[in-house]
């Protein structure tokens, strides 16, 4: 292994997170080379410096003060939910279906009248039809008599 | 007898209706997380609210947790999580350690000495200055790369780990320690080395 390699995963090796061929391949490696040992030594102290940088910690009565947030929220989850607040949140939603059953209503509508109309037609249609339908048949008779009469 | 619950015991006792058990996860992980929120943020009083949002969120979606990785890589991914979103929402970039904090450091500053050196007045202004530039070296890497590094190094997560936590391969954690690492030791070259003991 060359230097690159190595030091490409030196951080790996210090964390013991190179598999047993590496980890061996490093070592004969950290064996000859001054440079990259020193590098590992570098990194091992800033690890240690890192890890002795002292923990913070919460101040007292993080719980109770978390508990009362808690309460708050599920205060105003109840709200939410009968209260004003969640009417206005649900206000799209009420829009939106106000709307399907406004155009279904309107589409239903449309079909029953233009199917009842359509009736309507139908009927007349018939009736204009017979009417029509007898005046040419008098109107053939009357035209065709003089033409036989002739031949007769 | 006081009983002492593992954490997918507990988990198990809230999902089942027992409100109790998740003040004792609270109590059990609340400077952990207090911690890791501290080392990114910076700020006490970001580091108090976000830590609170974190348990929140535990309370209302802990019925959720399938439980297929361990509670607190859950816990840690909410953690980072938050944190990451309330960097965006700052779109600046704080400082990790403020001031104070440094100053506190300062009096804590024995326990940063080196193994291998003798106490001594001198020595302790040195490692002072020395925790200094180190929180500023960690303050100045990029987001993700401080977070991993923090997570790794303040509370032992191995890469496995890790990659549950920010959702990415083993590969991708080992790069950016890398990188964090090195960022890091190019920054500290000229405080460390020879003079403190290698």
């Amino acid at each position: 292994m060359d230097c690159k390699k190595v030091r490409k995963k030196l951080s790996s090796y210090l964390d013991n997170e190179v598999n047993l061929d590496q980890k061996s391949k490093i070592k004969e490696h950290l064996k000859k080379c001054k440079a990259c040992s020193y590098q590992l030594k570098q990194l091992r102290q800033i690890q240690s410096l890192v890890q002795k940088i002292p923990s913070q910690k919460p101040e007292p009565g993080f719980y109770e003060r978390l508990s009362s947030r808690l309460s708050e929220k599920e205060m105003s989850l109840k709200e939410r939910l009968f209260g004003w607040g969640y009417s206005w949140r649900l206000f799209p939603r009420i829009a939106i279906a106000a709307s399907i059953v406004l155009i279904l209503s309107v589409s239903l509508l449309y079909i029953w009248r233009s199917s009842s109309i359509s009736g309507v037609n139908i009927e007349v249609f018939q009736k204009e039809y017979i009417y029509y339908s007898n005046e040419m048949s008098s109107f053939a008779e009357e035209s065709v008599l003089p033409v036989l009469l002739e031949i007769k | 007898m006081h009983l002492i619950y593992s954490d997918e015991q507990l988990v198990e006792k809230f999902k089942a209706g027992d409100k109790d058990s998740f003040r004792i996860l609270v109590e059990r992980y609340k400077s952990r997380v207090y911690n890791i929120i501290y080392g990114i943020m910076g700020n006490r009083d970001e580091a108090e609210d976000l830590s609170q949002e974190v348990f929140l969120n535990v309370y209302r979606f802990l019925h959720r947790f399938k439980e297929k990785s361990k509670f607190y890589t859950w816990l840690y991914r909410i953690a980072v999580n938050i944190c990451l979103s309330a960097r965006k929402k700052k779109n600046k970039s704080g400082s990790i350690f403020s001031l104070t904090e440094l100053s506190e450091v300062n009096n804590t500053s024995g326990k940063m000495e080196l193994a291998d050196q003798s106490f001594s007045s001198q020595k302790m202004l040195e490692n002072m200055e020395l925790a200094c530039k180190i929180k500023s070296a960690i303050n100045s890497l990029s987001e993700v790369l401080k977070t991993t590094f923090i997570l790794r190094e303040f509370e032992d997560l191995s890469y496995q780990e890790l990659a549950k936590v920010f959702q990415c391969s083993r590969g991708t954690i080992k790069s950016r320690l890398s990188r964090a690492r090195e960022e890091l030791r190019q920054k500290l070259k000229p405080y460390i080395g020879e003079k403190n003991g290698l």
